[in-house]
């Protein structure tokens, strides 16, 4: 998720080309119950969003999805085994300061603990040592802070090449990578192509794990803006929430506690399907 | 005085195996635990669906026989329909649902056969005494990098165990749906009509793109 800088002037050029090819916001219906769900949808931008959604969408399918799969087929997975650790190692220091500002010490000894062991005894990170020797792996991200500090997400937003996030996960990324210590020490040590390649690396080692996935669902959807939004609220949600308690919880009230979906539907009236015990009702 | 007797005998017998099987029957259909139920689905469907050499016609069979023996479709289907399904009329409805058991055998077989070779262990089973749901967690471990899936089941215990929702990783396929429809009827006027029209042509599009067998 991080090293994004590189690519933040291409990506908001992007993101004022579609703006100015849409022309911003959605109208704001004025019947009253089109409005509610108008609100809960929060996607003001939904003309232009759907437009970079557009844009990703082709540029995966020209570009991202056929070098994953290359990806997957060249290098043998033990091998991407060791990469995704490698990242995953690399980001250590900017969860580290997601743990401390969001007060988690537990989770941040955990951090430190993983950077440590894997570093070390783990050939630079390339070994996951720490998860064998029972410390999980965790991940925090401002975007979390922000949430567990009480701010809302926000209208959704689609990124240019990115993807989705919401203002709220934007800002996240942005000091993310600001605090992220690897691109001043790369460009210290003269070494400014790294910062890219761990950029480009991160992203085909994520599209690669993700490849079955996200064909299904484009190729199950009938509208996958739609999904993808839907589904990355979720599982934003579901993050904030993991391990932490989030803003609503206390400590320790975690992913367990997931609420239980409400599948009564008492408006309906005893006419309905639905609310019938049989599922073979008789068509008259 | 004998003869009748014994018929009397006889029918009290057969009405006592009757109420027997009744009676042990109503408990053990809703006293099952919820995360027993979720084990044995896991292992009918790896044992049904991963069988190599079966025709994509015959797994998709096998699948909608575990759909609709274990999922409360009409629940599933109602929920993701929202607050369109209030302003719909009953036929709508009913033909929405059965087009929507179309569409979750097609979308889904692959899925879960793609799923159904890993290894699925149930992890815990969060029964709550005073709620009629229950949410069951299990994981699958991907080969590979090893890679762990979480599952969540949301589970109707009332009657009987019936699966209403699956969450991949906190992502839930009901609340998915529900969006993802809204959208589609936002964009036709709120029509359910106009929604089955859309997942007939999708089911369509899929069916003539499936490899044969």
């Amino acid at each position: 998720m991080h090293g994004h800088t590189a690519f933040g002037r291409a990506a908001l050029l992007v993101l004022l080309l579609a703006a100015a090819v849409v022309g911003g916001c959605a109208t704001r219906p004025t019947d009253p119950e089109e409005l509610t769900i108008y609100r809960e949808i929060n996607d003001p931008f939904e003309p232009m969003n759907r437009a970079v959604f557009w844009f990703n969408d082709k540029l995966d399918i020209v570009l991202l999805r056929p070098v994953a799969i290359g990806y997957r087929k060249v290098v043998p997975g033990g091998v991407r085994a060791g990469i995704g650790n490698f990242l995953d190692n690399l980001e250590s220091p900017v969860i580290l300061m997601n743990d401390l500002l969001q007060g988690e010490w537990q989770q941040a000894q955990d951090t430190v603990g993983r950077f440590m062991a894997n570093t070390i005894l783990g050939l630079g990170g390339v070994i996951d040592i720490a998860s064998g020797a029972g410390i999980p792996k965790h991940s925090e991200d401002f975007g979390q802070t922000l949430a567990v500090w009480g701010v809302e997400s926000g209208p959704y937003l689609v990124l240019p090449v990115i993807g989705p996030s919401s203002f709220r996960d934007g800002v996240g990324l942005a000091v993310d990578s600001v605090a992220d210590p690897f691109g001043p020490l790369a460009w210290g040590n003269d070494e400014q192509e790294a910062v890219v390649a761990r950029w480009a690396l991160d992203t085909v080692d994520w599209r690669a794990d993700n490849i079955e996935t996200i064909d299904d669902l484009r190729r199950s959807s009938l509208d996958f803006y739609a999904a993808i939004r839907s589904a990355y609220r979720q599982r934003r949600a579901a993050v904030i929430n993991n391990g932490n308690g989030g803003p609503g919880g206390p400590d320790g009230a975690d992913f367990d506690a997931l609420p239980v979906i409400e599948f009564d539907f008492p408006d309906d009236g005893p006419d309905d399907p639905a609310n019938q015990d049989t599922d073979d009702a008789t068509p008259r | 005085m004998r003869h009748h007797g014994n018929a009397l005998t006889r029918r009290g017998l057969l009405g006592g195996l009757v109420m027997l099987a009744i009676v042990t029957a109503a408990p053990a259909l809703a006293s099952k635990p919820a995360g027993q139920f979720i084990e044995t689905l896991g292992r009918t469907a790896i044992r049904e669906l991963a069988e190599d050499g079966i025709t994509q016609t015959e797994r998709e069979r096998r699948f909608r026989a575990l759909l609709t023996a274990n999922f409360d479709l009409q629940r599933i289907a109602r929920f993701v329909l929202g607050r369109y399904a209030r302003r719909a009329s009953r036929e709508d409805l009913r033909r929405f649902a059965s087009t929507y058991e179309d569409f979750m055998v097609l979308t889904y077989t692959r899925l879960f056969v793609s799923y159904a070779g890993e290894s699925f262990r149930v992890t815990r089973d969060l029964s709550t005494p005073d709620s009629r749901y229950v949410i069951v967690k299990s994981e699958i471990n991907l080969p590979g990098d090893g890679e762990t899936i979480k599952l969540d089941w949301q589970i109707l215990t009332e009657g009987g165990n019936a699966v209403v929702d699956l969450r991949v990783e906190g992502v839930s396929m009901a609340i998915t749906q529900r969006d993802e429809f809204a959208a589609v009827l936002r964009k036709n006027d709120s029509s359910v009509p106009a929604l089955v029209e859309a997942l007939r042509r999708r089911i369509a599009r899929l069916r003539s793109a499936q490899p044969a067998g």
